[in-house]
């Protein structure tokens, strides 16, 4: 292992250590009342990126925890490293690549793992934005596994909001933060108009302080 | 089964056109509608059923049918 390496090992162990101990002072709720049993059911779950933190602190919790499988999209990137070293620790199926493009190899590696039972997260707008809007490459994958798009939201009462491009949210200490599930999306059709669907649904989720 | 003809059959399948009348002048978008999902599909069958690595590079330049068989021609 080099030195980059040994460095993107002990700052996803920082990092982890610090999210388990920020996580545990959030009043966490899942609020999935507009699509009651959604994240249980098959889908592929998608959220903007600026909400990875929290999002990724529930399904270790909710899911890996428990056994249950996750696959996410690392792009090639420092940042990217530092999020698939993070995922392996976690027990996550971790797909290297970009979810830009419809066919990348990225993707295809989140379709292998997705057919194998995993359940497929992506942030249409990572790895590099532009923020909150959505590139085809979910609903690409989505259509390949004739599975539908579940769109997941952040709400919280009180956030950092760091200066990355998509001014990733950090929840403060004792924040209320939720969840919140949308009605899972029909992505068959016109792959322009499911990508519009998605950010519109995606979009109608969100509320976080500026 | 030949790469090429392994090439016909996963394009065949995913346009529902008979494989005799799939040519390597064709689009595969214009003509044989491989949008995103069905391309996304046609490179990991190819990839696990010949056993190659396709860059993202080499899929960006797959425009039409003969792009694919041209690419299945070079070792892995």
């Amino acid at each position: 292992m080099d030195a980059g390496a040994r460095r993107d090992v002990a700052t996803a162990w920082a990092l982890r250590v610090a999210l388990r101990l920020l996580g545990a002072t959030w009043r966490f709720r899942v609020d999935d009342a507009r699509a009651p049993g959604a994240l249980e059911r098959r889908g592929v779950l998608c959220f903007w990126h600026f909400e990875l933190l929290p999002v990724a602190w529930f399904l270790r919790r909710r899911r890996l925890a428990r056994g249950g499988r996750v696959a996410l999209l690392a792009s090639h990137s420092r940042d990217g490293e530092l999020g698939a070293v993070l995922g392996r620790m976690w027990g996550a199926d971790v797909a290297r690549g970009s979810s830009s493009r419809g066919g990348s190899a990225g993707l295809r590696a989140l379709y292998r793992f997705a057919r194998s039972g995993s359940l497929p997260i992506v942030s249409p707008d990572g790895p590099r934005g532009p923020a909150r809007r959505a590139k085809p490459g979910a609903v690409a994958l989505a259509q390949a596994l004739s599975l539908p798009l579940v769109p997941v939201g952040l709400a919280c009462d009180r956030c950092w909001r760091l200066r990355s491009w998509d001014r990733m949210a950090v929840p403060r200490p004792f924040a209320r933060v939720a969840l919140r599930v949308g009605p899972p999306l029909d992505a068959a059709g016109d792959p322009a108009a499911a990508t519009e669907r998605l950010e519109r649904a995606l979009d109608a989720l969100v509320e976080v302080p500026d | 089964m030949r790469p090429g003809d392994v090439a016909i059959e996963v394009l065949a399948k995913l346009s529902g056109k008979p494989a005799a009348e799939i040519r390597p002048g064709m689009d595969l978008t214009g003509e044989l509608g491989i949008d995103s999902p069905k391309a996304l599909q046609l490179l990991v069958e190819l990839e696990d059923r010949l056993h190659i690595e396709i860059s993202d590079e080499e899929a960006a330049r797959m425009v039409t049918v003969g792009d694919v068989l041209d690419r299945l021609q070079r070792p892995a």
